[in-house]
């Protein structure tokens, strides 16, 4: 049982300040979508707004097709894990996972084996009777999670719910949400600000930026071709060379980017620019290679996701690819594909390079 | 150093002790005197003890009575008071910026006692409610509630922005949302039922215009010991030392609850958290 959630031109304003702004967004039935964003940019509240908990200035929610902006959170039949896990205090773990059943009217018999059965699939049928004070981060997260499923609800909303654990529980927690979708098939947004879960877990993702809808697609598109700077920060599983140069025009349709005493020339033209301008720009470790020999000092070397990596000190601090051969405090020398690197205005918007011919890197 | 400095803290709060504990304890020690040694200046700490102030008080003067109505009246009205509070400071903290009402609410108490009792007076003695307990309770619980309204808001204010999130998307109603409210402040509950019941215990003015001899409560009834042959210091000491015992229970209680009362803003930070 899933639903198809669409916002159409949402706004939200908190007296001058814009929450949302304009934002469309279609989540088909049963997909799982990631929502990130930097601080403020409005994750939280569009959960909020489908929940019912944050009232639209403008533009419409519809479940299904239908519209249900001016619909109380109850009749929604949400099910929304917070960060700070929203149990309610003094009671027990039961007491917690009942109280939306019995909120709908559920005879207690029925309520109390439907949190036995749920509570043994989540793995905290031992903590039923136990206060929520007396158990971990963890156990509680689970918790707010059961409450959260007990009702079966078409839509589940996560909003940063591993924010507040350790890195263990993350990866136990990130399992079970990833099980439970794909047993009962719901839709799932997923707020967060970790790139590595949404690249586990969601099968799209949506950027948000100052309350608007930045960039919207699978995770491996984000990470080939980032709308913003944010996103090409946030999109890259391994650590990323960032930095700002000068975008200069040798020739007429020939495009090199000056980093330093370093020149990459682009394999194409980047669209929009027609004059010297100075940009932001990233480079993907995996794109720069560090081979024995040259000028600069290899500080460390280390393993991350099966892949060597060294982290180069020249003229600027690189992450690369370490090449067999080289070795701590070892002399290296950096060589870089330009066709990887990414150029952004500003304003932290992307510059698309188009058409890439050959290029090089001097 | 240490040693000095503990030495110095020691004698400091001796000092404070003798301050804040000395009247006290001579009210104490002048409820068990005759009443020659107690006409007598000079402190005296060697005497004969004696009853006869308490039996005079309880016997005589129906001090049982009117520590009866005190306890009822304390009770009911702190009751009371804390029932009303409740839905009202559970509103206000839902509401930030609502700073006027809550104004409202305690300038109730910030009025003089002198100005309330003739408005208080004439209303109920058109009900019928002058010289009753329900009387009194009622006017007392009024002059609680907007202290326990202030006081349970900051405890309501306390609560994480999720418990009230959970609770309508869990579909909870206002009344199972307030009493779930009610249950995780549970410590600030008590500890504004314990004041509100102090403040009544102790209430002088207005409990003078409201009851008649019936329905008066201890700090009327010591009143009635001053009379025109003189006052009676010695049943006064009895039953300011009687009265003071539920005062001293509560701040005991208070002490304890407030404790955990105040450390509930931690249990969202840490506890919730913790690992």
């Amino acid at each position: 049982m899933a639903v198809r959630v669409t916002l159409e031109r949402v706004s939200v304003h908190y007296g001058q300040r814009a929450g949302l702004r304009d934002l469309t967004l279609d989540v088909p039935p049963g997909e799982f979508l990631g929502v990130v964003g930097p601080s403020g940019s409005g994750k939280s509240t569009t959960l909020r707004v489908i929940a019912g908990l944050t009232r639209i200035t403008s533009g419409r929610v519809l479940f299904d097709g239908r519209e249900v902006q001016d619909d109380r959170p109850a009749s929604r039949n949400v099910g929304m894990v917070f960060q700070q896990f929203g149990l309610y205090p003094r009671t027990t773990v039961k007491e917690n996972i009942l109280l939306p059943l019995r909120a709908r009217g559920v005879d207690i018999s029925t309520a109390r084996k439907q949190v036995a059965s749920l509570a043994e699939r989540i793995g905290i049928e031992t903590l039923l009777s136990r206060s929520v004070e007396e158990i971990s981060g963890g156990e509680q997260q689970r918790v707010a999670l059961a409450r959260a499923l007990i009702r079966k609800p078409p839509l589940l909303l996560l909003d940063e719910p591993l924010a507040s654990l350790d890195v263990s529980l993350r990866s136990s927690l990130r399992n079970l949400f990833s099980e439970l979708h794909q047993e009962q098939g719901m839709t799932v947004l997923y707020v967060t600000h970790d790139p590595l879960e949404v690249a586990l877990l969601a099968q799209r993702v949506a950027v948000l930026e100052a309350g608007q809808l930045v960039q919207l697609g699978r995770f491996s598109e984000l990470e080939r071709q980032p709308a913003t700077f944010f996103i090409a920060q946030h999109s890259a599983a391994l650590p990323l060379n960032v930095g700002e140069g000068i975008l200069n025009q040798e020739l007429p349709g020939c495009w090199y980017l000056q980093v330093d005493q370093e020149r990459l020339t682009l394999k194409g033209i980047p669209e929009g620019v027609s004059s010297t301008c100075a940009v932001s720009w990233t480079l993907n470790a995996h794109a720069v290679g560090a081979s024995p020999g040259g000028t600069a000092t290899t500080e460390r070397i280390v393993s991350m996701l099966g892949i060597r990596l060294a982290r180069i000190h020249g003229e600027r601090s690189w992450w690369a690819v370490a090449h067999d051969g080289l070795t701590e405090s070892s002399n290296a020398e950096i060589s870089i594909d330009p066709g990887a690197v990414k150029l952004f205005r500003k304003d932290g918007t992307a510059i698309r390079i188009l058409d890439q011919p050959n290029a090089k890197s001097r | 150093m240490r040693s000095k400095r503990f030495i110095v803290g020691a004698l400091i709060f001796v000092a404070f002790a003798f301050v804040w504990f000395g009247p006290a304890g001579w009210l104490a020690l002048s409820s068990f005197k005759h009443r020659i040694d107690l006409l007598d200046w000079n402190v005296q700490l060697k005497f004969s003890p004696t009853l006869n102030n308490y039996r005079g008080a309880f016997a005589h003067d129906e001090f049982g009575t009117h520590f009866v109505n005190s306890m009822l009246v304390a009770t009911g009205s702190a009751l009371a008071a804390v029932i009303f509070a409740i839905p009202a400071a559970f509103g206000l903290s839902l509401r930030p910026g609502r700073n006027r009402l809550l104004f409202l609410f305690l300038s109730a108490r910030m009025a003089p006692a002198a100005a309330l009792a003739l408005p208080l007076f004439l209303v109920f003695r058109s009900v019928g409610l002058v010289d009753t307990l329900l009387g009194l309770t009622l006017a007392h619980s009024g002059l609680s509630l907007g202290f326990a309204v202030w006081m349970l808001k900051g405890f309501f204010d306390e609560l994480p922005q999720s418990f009230v999130d959970a609770a309508s998307v869990d579909g909870l109603s206002i009344f199972m949302t307030i009493r779930l409210a009610s249950r995780a402040i549970l410590p600030g509950l008590a500890t504004t039922v314990v004041f509100s019941f102090l403040f009544s215990w102790n209430e002088f003015f207005i409990s003078m215009i409201l009851t008649g001899r019936r329905t008066s409560t201890v700090p009327i009834a010591v009143l009635g010991l001053v009379t025109p042959a003189g006052t009676l210091w010695g049943e006064v000491a009895a039953i300011a030392t009687a009265a003071i015992i539920p005062a001293i229970i509560s701040m005991v209680l208070v002490r304890g609850l407030l404790a955990r009362g105040l450390t509930f803003g931690a249990f969202r930070e840490a506890e919730w958290q913790s690992e």
